[in-house]
Parts: structure tokens; C-alpha cells; sequence
């Protein structure tokens, strides 16, 4: 039987007062760092290894992991949690730094972009692809902001009492103080910390599950007598192998697409400090999904396989515990997790309409310079404003606020996944292929939802091999982009020193 | 059954999925195969 705190718990509740206290000061203190555009939105591209290490992992894992992981284990049991943690790992700890991030960096350090948008605009050397791809993310962004702000909301009110509207309130206004004062260096330094804490908080609620059902091995034996097929080896709980497949992998594979991600990845110092990210994330990776799979084991061994809402499972875990410290543990690493998340998703919604909307494609039209402090401040008024949508629409929480999360960030995956990776690898990728490969993905992945073929596989793998196959089957069929991009993104000897051109000056063809 | 309660199948993803993830995060990056791929477009030695 599910408990959960009736009443405020004011050592909960004081504990995460402090912690986001300690955000703001950061946030606070790192305000003097901005001092242009490039600082605001990726911290002048002066981040270190481990901070952008961790503030990927921060970013990624969301509340949305904290609390729906061992959800999703409770459910689908080992047949999810294994290849789940083999394909995170190795995609999302190893490939995506090595196949993505690294030669991102390395031609966003060329060409000055500063977004996903913006890098599209010039490989592609097409405002409108900036523009549409700007259009989308800024809509996006929105329902994947709202699920995590309610997730975390809904985190206050299980383990610390609070009423769900002051959680939300809350939590908008400590994003706000931090993100408005410092943009991507104040997310960047606090995202350190959250990433500490959030394994911190996954490795003690773990630690006390494990030792509370009698060690794994008990654990397993228990769940195998009675659950024997929440043990059983792929396809296991899932319909088949591809349904389990799809689900296991969907998340890994949308990491490719997501423009809150591959803006940390803009803002790294040196590419060459790589190795050190993939060597920080990975263990990182590896430990939150194993603790996440023995707290969602715990759930089935503490309360059988009848629980209405598995998302209350790791929170009561926590609740049951009867520890206080490990309650206020667990609630900081669950606001950690989802403050690092809705701050990167806000900050690449304001970067989008700030930076590719307004100065690169109105200012541009408008054939006028954008002024960079004017630009600071419009994006600190889009920043709020964004912030205000996402409260207000968490406050009004409509019933399926959590699927219209994954639709959004699977949207995203399958629309931008291509023309990126096709983009960075293959000359011959064009404007409308990749114009067509967005559209195309972005298309197919809400048609299959619609068409409620979600049962079959996740809308964004259908989208994704769509959107591969468009930009592939376009681009031969139509013009190349000029030899002065090609060499921008693929000559070794490329001299930035006498070829670097800034994005928002790139002459464009529309 | 595998230690831990496991079945063998899954014992082993684990032990690939753990350990030999956070190796391989060790040794991918130094590979002549992976320098030869980042040698392409800039001076991964600079």
C-alpha cells in the first residue's frame, strides 16, 4: 500500500528551500560572466569537460527519469531495464559525444552559431530551414517544459506536503531568478551540482531499498516467484521484439534531435576534452539507470504488481522509509533533475526566438544589425515570458500532459535527428532535403500518433527513417550548397581565422 | 539461474551494459580507428 506525506514536512520542505537557494546565489554570482550573446546563450564557449559533462546528464535525465525510470521498470520489468541501460549507455554516454558533439563543436567554432536553428541556417545555407526548425522547437518546448514543471510540482506534494500550485509557482520563479541573471553559465555551474545530487539522491533511496528487501539476490528471487515474466528475457512483458526494442531505444536515439542537448555541446571550451565528457558521463549514465531499475524492482517487491500510478513508486519508497534525510534527499534530486531540464528547455525556446527569429531572420530582413545588449534583454523577456506559459498551462494541467511530452521531444527527434547527422557526415545533403526532411519527420511522427499506431512502435522511429530517406532521395535530385560551406564543415585546413563567418551574417539565400 | 536472481541472458547484459560500457568509454576514444575519423576534419592533436 502506497503512503505518502498528509502533512507539510517542513525539514523536507526547509532542506529544498536552501538547495534552491544556493541555485539562485550561483545563478546570481555568475551574472557578471555575461557579457555578450555568445555568454548568454552558450557561456561564450568557455565550458569545461566536466561541466558540460554534467550538465548534460543533468539536462537529459529529467524528472520525467527520476520518477517515470522505475515506473517504467515496475511496469515492463527486467526486459526493459537491461537493454535500456545498454543502449543508454553506449548511445546516449559514448556515441553521441563521439559521433555528434565533437564535430558539432568543432564547425559551430567556424561558422559562430550558437543554436541548433542557426547551425541548420548555415550548413544548409537556408533561413528558411532556420526559421521553421526556430518555429518548432519554440512550440515544443512548451508541453516538454510543463510535464517536467508538474513533475516536479507533483514531487513536492508527495514528499514534502506542499500544495501542487506553490511547488509550481515556486519552481518558475527559482528558473527565472537563475536563468534571466546568467542564461547557459549560471544553468551550466548549477547543473554541476544537480548532477551530484541527482546520483547522490538515486544511489541513497537505492542503497536503502536494496538493504531493506534483504540484498538483490532475495529481491530477484521473490519477484521471479511471483512476476516471473517482469524477469523473462526480451521481448519479456512487450508484445514483441520491436515494440520492446523501440520503447527501450526511443529515448536514446531522440537525443540526436534534441536542441536543448546540442546546445551544451556548443558551449564546450576545447573539443578536444571529449574523451574526459564521454569518460564523466558514462559511469554517470550507467549508475542512475542501475539504481533506477532496483528501485523500480522494489516497487513490485514491496507492493506488488496492482499499483494504480507507478510514478508514486519511487517517491514512496522515499515516504516509507521513514528518513528524513533521505526524503530530503531524494525531493532535492528529483527538483535537481527537473530545474536542470526545464531551464535548458527554456533557455533553447528563448534562444530560438530571440537569436532565430528575431536577429536572424527579422533584423536580417530587415537588413539592420541586431544590437547585442538589445538581444540580451529581449531574450531575458522571452525567458520570462516562456516561463509564465509553462506555469500557467502546469496550473491548468490538461489530462495528457505526459504523453504530449514524449510526442513533443519524438517530434523533435524525428525532425532534426537527419539533417544533422546527414549534415555533418554526407557533402551531398542539401537545402530542401533537409528542409523536406524536417517537414517529412516531423509529419509522419504525429500522423502515426494520431493514427494510434504509438502500439506498433514510438512515433519517432517511423518519423526518423522517414526523414533519413527524405533528405537522402531529395538531395540527390537538387542543387548542392556553395564549396565555402562544404569546406566550412568538412575541410580540415579550414582557417577560422580568415574564413570565420558569424551565422547572423552569412549571406543567406531564403 | 545467474547470480543475483538473474536469468543468464539478462546477468549478462548486465555485466556488458556496466562495466563494459564504462570500459569502453576508456578505450573507444583512443583507438587508431576513432583519431583516423576526428584526423578528418580537424587537428585532434593541434
Amino acid at each position: 500500500m502506497i503512503t505518502e506525506a498528509t502533512e507539510m514536512n517542513w525539514f523536507n520542505i526547509g532542506a529544498t528551500v536552501l538547495y534552491m537557494l544556493i541555485l539562485v546565489v550561483i545563478g546570481l554570482a555568475m551574472n557578471k560572466k555575461v557579457k555578450s550573446r555568445d555568454d548568454y546563450w552558450v557561456g561564450g564557449r568557455q565550458i569545461g569537460p566536466v561541466v558540460t559533462a554534467m550538465s548534460y546528464c543533468a539536462a537529459y535525465y529529467s524528472t520525467v527519469m527520476v520518477i517515470g525510470g522505475p515506473s517504467m521498470i515496475y511496469r515492463y520489468g527486467i526486459c526493459y531495464m537491461m537493454p535500456n541501460m545498454l543502449g543508454a549507455t553506449f548511445t546516449t554516454g559514448i556515441l553521441i559525444f563521439l559521433i555528434l558533439a565533437l564535430k558539432m563543436r568543432v564547425v559551430a567554432g567556424r561558422t559562430g552559431s550558437v543554436s541548433l536553428p542557426g547551425f541548420l541556417a548555415v550548413r544548409y545555407e537556408s533561413k528558411i530551414i532556420g526559421l521553421i526548425s526556430a518555429i518548432l522547437i519554440a512550440i515544443l518546448m512548451i508541453p516538454y517544459g510543463v510535464s517536467v514543471l508538474k513533475g516536479i510540482a507533483d514531487g513536492f506534494t508527495v514528499l514534502g506536503g506542499v500544495p501542487y500550485e506553490t511547488g509550481v509557482i515556486v519552481i518558475a520563479i527559482v528558473a527565472a531568478l537563475y536563468l534571466v541573471s546568467s542564461g547557459y553559465w549560471g544553468i551550466a555551474w548549477t547543473d554541476l551540482i544537480q548532477g551530484i545530487l541527482i546520483s547522490l539522491g538515486m544511489v541513497v533511496l537505492t542503497v536503502y531499498v536494496v538493504s531493506s528487501a534483504g540484498g538483490v539476490t532475495h529481491m530477484m528471487n521473490k519477484i521471479t516467484a511471483e512476476f516471473p515474466e517482469k524477469v523473462a528475457s526480451p521481448p519479456g512483458t512487450f508484445n514483441n521484439i520491436f515494440q520492446c526494442l523501440s520503447i527501450c531505444w526511443v529515448w536514446q536515439l531522440i537525443a540526436f534531435g534534441q536542441p536543448q542537448l546540442v546546445t551544451k555541446f556548443l558551449g564546450l571550451k576545447d573539443p578536444r576534452t571529449i574523451k574526459t565528457i564521454v569518460r564523466v558521463s558514462v559511469p554517470w549514465i550507467a549508475i542512475f539507470l542501475m539504481c533506477s531499475g532496483l528501485i523500480g524492482m522494489g516497487g513490485l517487491y514491496f507492493y506488488g504488481g496492482n499499483v494504480a500510478n507507478p510514478d508514486r513508486i519511487s517517491p514512496a519508497l522515499a515516504f516509507a522509509s521513514g528518513s528524513l534525510l533521505l526524503q530530503a534527499l531524494f525531493l532535492i534530486a528529483a527538483v535537481a533533475a527537473g530545474l536542470s531540464t526545464l531551464v535548458a528547455l527554456v533557455l533553447t525556446s528563448s534562444a530560438a526566438v530571440t537569436r532565430d527569429i528575431y536577429e536572424d531572420y527579422y533584423c536580417s530582413k530587415k537588413e539592420s544589425a541586431p544590437d547585442g545588449k538589445k538581444s540580451i534583454g529581449l531574450s531575458r523577456v522571452v525567458t520570462v515570458v516562456v516561463l509564465l506559459v509553462m506555469m500557467y498551462l502546469a496550473l491548468h494541467p490538461w489530462d495528457f500532459v505526459w504523453e504530449m511530452s514524449t510526442l513533443a521531444a519524438g517530434t523533435m527527434g524525428a525532425g532534426f535527428a537527419a539533417p544533422i547527422m546527414v549534415g555533418l557526415y554526407w557533402k551531398k545533403a542539401t537545402k530542401k532535403g533537409a528542409i523536406w526532411a524536417v517537414i517529412t519527420g516531423v509529419l509522419v511522427d504525429v500522423l502515426w500518433y494520431v493514427a494510434d499506431l504509438s502500439d506498433l512502435v514510438h512515433p519517432f522511429l517511423p518519423g526518423m527513417i522517414v526523414s533519413f530517406i527524405t533528405i537522402y532521395i531529395v538531395s540527390l535530385v537538387t542543387q548542392p550548397v556553395s564549396k565555402e560551406t562544404i569546406s566550412m564543415f568538412f575541410d580540415k585546413d579550414y582557417s577560422r581565422d580568415t574564413k570565420k563567418i558569424p551565422a547572423s551574417e552569412v549571406i543567406l539565400q531564403g | 539461474m545467474a547470480p543475483f536472481g538473474l536469468n543468464w541472458p539478462m546477468f549478462l547484459v548486465w555485466i556488458v551494459a556496466v562495466p563494459g560500457m564504462i570500459l569502453l568509454s576508456w578505450i573507444l576514444p583512443e583507438t587508431k580507428w576513432w583519431e583516423r575519423i576526428v584526423a578528418k576534419y580537424f587537428d585532434w592533436k593541434e
